[in-house]
């Protein structure tokens, strides 16, 4: 049926039966209708159509949602998940490593863009773990301030994760330049032993999720991309420990609010 | 509103449209389920600000369309649910023949119309949110809502008066 001779549309009816018109043009509708009672018989049908239809599932939406719909539980079980497929992928790296398949050295050749921010954290780590009385720019004390200061800088989110399972505390943090200029952060920790671990933090691009690491004198650095922030976790520390730590700190990311 | 509350308060909504969609509650269910866990996994790609809802049908959309893609060699087993048998008089019996003979005529509504009928009468979506979830022009939308709405009324009749015999 045409109705473009008409004032009235097509379009017009349905957002007639659905509610959807202004009241003027609602009122323009119903006064036609009452000279086109063909359409009228029509209207009449999809009116009945919405209400049959509305009725036909309405105690589906009504009736309690089954415990394994809960977000809550699919956002717990889909962690798991995704912590499973890290521990995998750290694993397969490590064996990969072991066998000689490894990016060495912070070499800048053709390095992509994470790995170069990988890099950076590797020189920055070196450049301050040595430091004993100026390791850190803000120490762990104003933690709150400092976790504000770097995401307002990076603009995204950060957080300090919890490393207490590791031994390792937090004693500060500090924002340096990347070498284009971008802003990046550094948190570093410690183990009862006096070694030294940090998180370096920055803007990143990709779509890759893999782990990877990079080694230079010593030095690991364990590094990825999640969504639009590169992550590194750098120490000098067995494969395996930095790999537990790594996973840790996914997993709170993961979790964490936001 | 926070993404995680947003997304529960629209699960009763997703319950409902994957029943009509389906007919069969347990695979509907797991079509929620792959949905929200889809979303979950995906929560970075939502712009905030912009209707949850239609999103998540979109996502559902494309699951369901998967689906179907890997069924269509098996024959379409379609169970009627949702209406008790027990016997009914009066009102009660001609409100549940009118449901009835409606989930009927939905079940044979072309697929493409179905879902957009389903998504304006059940859900309430705008035609907008509607023609978003489905990738197609508003155009498409108000047609295959014309064409649904047009072969329901031959399909299924309703109370307004008796079906009008249209002379092609």
């Amino acid at each position: 049926v045409s109705l473009a001779a008409g004032p009235i549309d097509e379009a017009e009816l349905h957002a007639y039966v659905d509610g959807r018109l202004a009241a003027d043009r609602r009122a323009a509708v119903a006064e036609w209708l009452e000279t086109h009672p063909e359409e009228r018989r029509r209207i009449a049908d999809w009116q009945r159509q919405n209400e049959l239809i509305g009725r036909l599932w309405a105690e589906i939406a009504e009736e309690p949602v089954p415990e394994r719909l809960r977000v809550e539980r699919l956002r717990r079980h889909g962690l798991r998940r995704r912590l499973a497929a890290v521990a995998a992928a750290l694993l397969l790296l490590a064996a990969g490593a072991s066998a000689g398949w490894l990016a060495r050295g912070a070499s800048p050749r053709a390095a992509d863009p994470v790995t170069a921010i990988a890099g950076a954290g590797l020189e920055a780590h070196r450049m301050f773990v040595a430091e004993r009385r100026h390791a850190v720019e803000v120490p762990r004390e104003e933690e709150q301030h400092l976790v504000a200061w770097l995401s307002n800088r990076l603009e995204r989110p950060l957080r300090a994760p919890d490393l207490g399972a590791f031994g390792l505390q937090l004693l500060g943090g500090r924002l340096l330049p990347m070498p284009g200029g971008e802003p990046a952060a550094q948190l570093m920790y410690e183990d009862p032993d006096g070694a030294r671990f940090t998180l370096f933090i920055a803007r990143g691009e990709g779509r890759d999720p893999a782990f990877r690491i990079l080694e230079a004198e010593g030095v690991s650095a364990f590094y990825w991309l999640d969504r639009d922030t590169a992550y590194a976790l750098i120490g000098t520390a067995p494969r395996e420990r930095l790999m537990a730590i790594c996973q840790a700190v996914y997993a709170q990311l993961e979790s964490g609010p936001g | 509103v926070d993404f995680l509350t947003d997304l529960e308060s629209c699960i009763p909504s997703l319950r409902r449209y994957a029943r009509a969609l389906l007919r069969d509650g347990d695979r509907a269910d797991d079509l929620v389920q792959d949905c929200l866990e889809r979303a979950l996994s995906r929560r970075h790609l939502w712009r905030g600000g912009t209707s949850l809802r239609p999103w998540l049908f979109r996502i559902m959309h494309n699951l369901y369309a998967n689906q179907v893609r890997a069924q269509r060699s098996r024959p379409m087993h379609q169970p009627i649910d949702g209406l008790g048998a027990e016997p009914r008089v009066g009102e009660a019996q001609t409100m549940h023949v009118a449901l009835s003979e409606m989930a009927q005529a939905l079940g044979q509504l072309p697929e493409e119309q179905r879902r957009v009928v389903l998504l304006v009468a059940l859900e309430g979506l705008s035609y907008q949110e509607v023609a978003a979830v489905m990738d197609v022009p508003v155009g498409t939308v108000m047609s295959r809502l014309s064409r649904g709405r047009d072969r329901l009324r031959r399909l299924a009749g309703g109370e307004a008066g008796p079906l009008l015999r249209r002379i092609k």
